[in-house]
């Protein structure tokens, strides 16, 4: 009775060892994966009944594929392929030890640094991206304590040229100490005790707030607009705008300030842009305020360096298995 | 130097290339055509002539954008074809397979076709100043060193073909070798370059080291699992032989889909590539 569990056990033991099973599951990942990069992530349900036929939609919700690499479907075969990946690691290793198989250390060294890149994966699932807007001299707070404020700028380059853009200064406290602040260029992150922040270059808020004469207030974003005696005006978005001189020209103490852009259509073909200012009227309104924002990824680090050292054992190994071959006739 | 000075020898460097590339292989199809026993003695100096006036232009270039020129997808291709043909060039010189001219006449057409893409007005060349986010040393070892290793996947690509047609055992057997030699030393710079100076990049520029939001990224480990897959078929005889060679076949299709395929179907933070 014992024989036959040890026999059904050492069966078990090799199924799951097997480079067969490995080889199963890498293809199951490279399909998986490859189709994943087809769909759309994160969207909302209704997403995928309105762009895709009706049994691939409810296809792509029953197996979570709108949120694949933390859907079943993903984890069980990769749980599958990291078991596999010890159970062979390992019984090789022993194997080795106990001079029943060649003293090769080159693919356990590949194995290893594979197992560090999975473990290091699963454990950064925990740490989740978080996105907040905030707006010009506003603040977000953060789980941790930490409250982040951010000022525009407008960066005025040395030579005065028209392409201006804007930079922000943030500011970084906690329980009102202030503990970090800078620019914070387009280009790059914000790091400060176990957070990054990325801006999103592309993705700012842009609104306008009008009022009427019966201080009635209305909110327009970027493409929206409204109608007036046959004419148009269309709001195009925020524009950093700064003073100029007597001869039209900015100079080093050129003041930044917001403007909103409006085009305004006579008939299908005529049309011109406007530019106006806080308090400046348009048709029947007056522009009562300009918001921007901008939106930012903040992402909590995880202790991901050693993942360096994980690539760093991998390509040892692989030499390490490549020269210990190259001698063998069987290659 | 004037840069329209710049801007002309490199349109020449390019031009030259393209015929020395061409010459080689109508050096190759001809010797081919003739069933001459010995493989031709000029096409791979040809093709190495070829290469070093692709790696003059990557300089040229370097000097007019003021960084290592390997930041879109024309230096890429150019980087692609120059190092492919070197490759090719050393392959010549070292394997005395009966078959070598076969391979280095696949690889040449492959490397000719990619540089007559990068040509293509399909594609945006733009002579300009990288953005920031692009100039750093992990930028250039990530996209070199992911290059000469799918350089190495393009000659896997051909002896796999080579392999699948052919019907003598001894040749077969010399082809597995050279396939499998050829494939390990591509899959370990490419594992060096695409994945882990590539996460290193990312982390500088984007503040994370990997991200599968990124179609481009999950493409690139979709072929390191391909080849990583063919590595392991190898350990059964039923499966060494068509399998893998097939497999060496979708790995290299992958690396092209990588390349231009994600850059135009799909969105993600590579796309300016």
């Amino acid at each position: 009775m014992q024989n036959m569990k040890a026999a059904r056990l050492k069966k078990i033991l090799n199924f799951l060892k097997s480079p067969k099973l490995a080889v199963a599951m890498i293809v199951l990942l490279i399909i998986l994966f490859l189709t994943a990069t087809f769909v759309p992530q994160g969207q909302a349900e209704t997403f995928y009944l309105t762009h895709y036929p009706g049994f691939i939609a409810r296809l792509i919700i029953l197996t979570h594929y709108y949120n694949f690499y933390r859907s079943s479907i993903f984890l069980i075969p990769l749980f599958l392929f990291f078991i596999n990946l010890i159970i062979c690691t390992f019984s090789r290793i022993i194997a080795r030890f106990l001079h029943k198989a060649p003293l090769r250390f080159g693919p356990d060294l590949i194995h290893i640094s594979i197992l560090l890149f999975i473990a290091s994966g699963i454990a950064s699932l925990r740490f989740q991206e978080q996105e907040v807007v905030i707006p010009e001299g506003g603040s977000a707070l953060l789980s941790s304590g930490h409250k982040i404020e951010m000022f525009h700028q407008l960066s005025i380059p040395k030579d005065l040229a028209e392409n201006s853009s804007i930079d922000l200064y943030y500011k970084v406290s906690k329980n009102g100490v202030l503990i970090k602040e800078g620019w914070l260029a387009n280009e790059k992150i914000l790091e400060f005790d176990n957070f990054i922040i990325s801006r999103q270059p592309d993705f700012w808020e842009q609104v306008l707030i009008l009022k009427d004469e019966n201080l009635e207030y209305y909110e327009l974003k970027p493409g929206i607009g409204f109608r007036m005696e046959n004419r148009n005006f269309i709001f195009k978005g925020i524009s950093p705008e700064y003073s100029r001189d007597q001869e039209n020209k900015h100079t080093l103490s050129s003041e930044f300030y917001l403007a909103a852009l409006f085009v305004e259509q006579e008939s299908d073909i005529e049309s011109r842009t406007i530019i106006k200012n806080r308090g400046d009227k348009i048709g029947p309104f007056i522009v009562h305020d300009l918001l921007l924002a901008y939106r930012f990824i903040i992402k909590e680090k995880s202790d991901a360096e050693f993942i360096i050292g994980a690539g760093v054992l991998f390509i040892c190994g692989l030499g390490l298995t490549f020269l210990q071959k190259t001698g063998d006739t069987k290659l | 130097m004037t840069t329209g000075a710049l801007l002309l020898i490199l349109k020449v460097c390019a031009l030259v290339a393209f015929m020395l590339q061409i010459s080689a292989i109508s050096v190759q199809i001809v010797y081919i055509i003739k069933r001459k026993e010995k493989t031709d003695p000029v096409s791979h100096w040809l093709l190495l002539s070829a290469a070093v006036f692709l790696f003059l232009y990557t300089a040229l270039r370097s000097l007019l954008i003021g960084f290592v020129a390997l930041t879109t997808i024309v230096e890429c291709l150019v980087f692609f074809s120059a190092v492919s043909m070197l490759l090719l060039f050393i392959y010549r010189l070292i394997y005395v397979q009966k078959l070598i001219h076969f391979i280095v006449l696949g690889g040449s057409l492959i490397s000719l076709l990619l540089l007559a893409i990068a040509s293509s007005p399909l594609m945006r060349d733009a002579v300009h100043v990288p953005i920031p986010e692009l100039r750093s040393l992990w930028l250039v070892l990530h996209v070199s060193l992911a290059f000469i290793g799918e350089a190495f996947f393009l000659v896997a690509f051909v002896v796999s073909i080579i392999y699948l047609l052919q019907h003598d055992d001894n040749q077969k057997q010399e082809l597995e070798k050279l396939l499998y030699r050829t494939v390990v030393i591509g899959y370990l710079i490419f594992t060096a370059g695409a994945l882990i100076c590539g996460a290193i990049w990312a982390r500088h520029a984007w503040g994370r080291y990997w991200s599968f939001d990124d179609p481009k990224e999950t493409w690139a480990f979709i072929t390191w699992l391909t080849y990583t897959a063919y590595l392991h078929t190898r350990f059964f005889r039923k499966w060494r032989g068509k399998l893998s060679a097939l497999l060496c076949i979708i790995g290299f299709l992958f690396t092209l889909f990588t390349l231009f395929g994600v850059s135009y179907l799909l969105e993600g933070p590579h796309s300016y590539l």
